[in-house]
């Protein structure tokens, strides 16, 4: 599907966003259809069948979560984007835990929100449910138990700090994926101060002692020169 | 409704008041009815006593005694209330101030985002320049109101806890400032104790606790002039370590320190000199939430010292390896 070519619904209760982003939208070529609140949503959902769903959390009534949980209680895998309410971390692990595809604080750069709905659709490609939704994931001898929160290289279990496991997590559900230090502090970790980013890297050393990776030749975690990280394996569900 | 809260306040406090002396009177109360009751049915009987001599000053002590403990119990008690009292007080004003925090945040957000979507679709080739400032200020606010939630909600979590070097911490911080001050600019020192022993390794969330040292090392960079000091100096007092962030730098007026630790504060000579008036506050939630606290001394022209407490973690699992 060439990416221009999607449909996208914007659910928010605000007039003022729901209609400029839409403009936004049209403007970048993509189809735009709206619901103002959670049980307009779901209707629009199996009426335009929308490529994508980019949902407000704070509606009156049916509230983001809600409309997001009653999709995916239903089977429906359609890509969503939640605008969260906070930047907390608990809070957006919740999300995705609940199937959503991202999730964006407010107010955000509408140029963001477009660059994310691309790749999350990029990220889906032909596959019907995200990686993130996946309980457990195997790249060649490592595996991933997302339930118990725990790595294990060649069935042997690896210790990790709490945050390296998170990191860890967020990268190999995002296979192939380049991220900077910046983003993955603000995604991981919750906060952006630009001299946490050494965390960053005090993290990836960590993943990469615990699985035995050697940096010059990664199986799974590599450095992209003034680019970041990505994660380099094969990814596939367990 | 903080007046009609003071006001429920007063009017319970003067309640609790009656009845104390309500309760105080009782026993007098019931003693004048018995007497009452006796002297009305005509009764001439008569109760003598005898005591020996010897035992009538430990009575007479003990008498005293009673006589000074109540009311050293009650003013004990009564200062007990009013420290609950302040505690309370001081809770509830942290919350309160979240939930403003929290109401703000939840009421700006909206237009802002909306704004922002509405520059975006904006194309004017003649307003390129206006444009940009719009798209500029929008970001201004957004990041602003990203960072006060961060300060308000910012949270230490258990399992993120792990024994911290501060020494190898401060290394780090120290090499980040140098990058930051021109070389030369600004001497700068470090000073950890070796003996009888190096400081002892604290519990902590590295990541948090490198933000709160790292923005008190480079404020101490950033206020201070050609030719500056800085000294960083650690010591164990008790169970606490103990770290002095000290500057020679404009320091801040003796009115001004208190207020330093509030969200978006700056002091009047920071003019000119780039910053958010958040990192101070930044810095009080992180080491407060650690179980420390900090301290800000400054004079105006002569410098600032920031002292951080931050207790030790547990001295059998926490010795230094080096």
């Amino acid at each position: 599907m060439p990416l221009e070519n999607w449909t996208v619904l914007i659910v928010d209760d605000d007039d003022a966003i729901r209609e400029n982003l839409g403009a936004f939208f049209d403007r970048a070529g993509v189809h735009v259809v709206s619901a103002a609140d959670g049980a307009a949503a779901l209707v629009q959902v199996a009426v335009a069948k929308p490529d994508l769903v980019i949902l407000d959390v704070m509606m009156p009534e049916l509230n983001g979560r809600q409309v997001l949980r009653a999709l995916r209680a239903g089977g429906d895998w359609t890509p969503v984007i939640l605008l969260t309410r906070t930047g907390e971390s608990s809070e957006r692990a919740t999300a995705i835990e609940e199937g959503a595809d991202d999730y964006l604080n407010k107010p955000f750069d509408p140029q963001e929100l477009l660059a994310r709905s691309r790749a999350v659709l990029r990220r889906r490609g032909g596959q019907v449910e995200p990686l993130q939704s996946a309980r457990s994931l195997r790249s060649g001898p490592l595996s991933v138990d997302r339930t118990a929160r725990s790595a294990a290289l060649e069935s042997r279990l690896v210790t990790l700090t709490p945050k390296a496991y998170a990191l860890l997590d967020y990268l190999i559900t995002h296979p192939g994926e380049v991220f900077s230090r910046d983003f993955l502090l603000n995604e991981v970790w919750g906060y952006q101060f630009a001299v946490a980013t050494r965390a960053v890297d005090h993290r990836i050393a960590e993943i990469r002692r615990a699985l035995a990776d050697d940096p010059d030749a990664p199986r799974f975690v590599e450095t992209i020169p003034r680019g970041g990280y990505r994660f380099c394996g094969l990814v596939e569900r367990a | 409704m903080s007046a009609s809260r003071t006001g429920s306040r007063t009017v319970s406090t003067s309640h609790r008041r009656l009845r104390l002396v309500g309760i105080i009177l009782i026993p007098a109360a019931i003693g004048l009815l018995a007497s009452l009751v006796v002297a009305l049915t005509g009764t001439t009987a008569e109760i003598v006593t005898r005591t020996a001599l010897s035992a009538v000053p430990v009575l007479a002590g003990t008498a005293l005694s009673l006589v000074i403990a109540a009311p050293v119990l009650l003013v004990a008690l009564s200062r007990r209330r009013f420290e609950q009292g302040r505690t309370q007080a001081s809770v509830d004003a942290a919350e309160s101030h979240r939930r403003f925090l929290s109401r703000l945040d939840h009421e700006m957000k909206n237009p802002i985002t909306a704004i922002r979507a509405v520059v975006a679709n904006i194309d004017e080739p003649g307003m390129r320049e206006e444009l940009t400032s719009i798209r500029h200020q929008t970001a201004r606010l957004s990041k602003l109101l990203d960072d006060l939630r961060k300060v308000s909600g910012l949270l230490v979590q258990k399992e993120n806890l792990e024994h911290v070097d501060l020494e190898a911490m401060i290394d780090e911080a120290r090499a980040l400032a140098e990058v930051e001050a021109t070389a030369g600019l600004v001497s700068f020192t470090v000073a950890f104790p070796r003996a009888p022993w190096p400081l002892p390794l604290v519990l902590a969330d590295p990541d948090l606790l490198f933000i709160a040292i790292t923005n008190v090392i480079l404020n101490a960079v950033k206020y201070s002039r050609r030719g500056g000091r800085i000294e960083v100096r650690a010591h164990q007092s008790r169970g606490f370590a103990v770290l002095d962030i000290a500057d020679t730098g404009i320091g801040i007026a003796e009115d001004e320190t208190a207020l330093v630790f509030e969200e978006l504060a700056r002091a009047r000579n920071s003019e000119g000199i780039a910053g958010s008036g958040l990192g101070l506050a930044l810095v009080k939630t992180i080491v407060e939430q650690h179980g420390g606290e900090v301290t800000l001394t400054s004079r105006l022209d002569e410098g600032t010292l920031v002292q951080l407490t931050l207790p030790l973690a547990d001295q059998s699992t926490a010795r230094r390896t080096s």
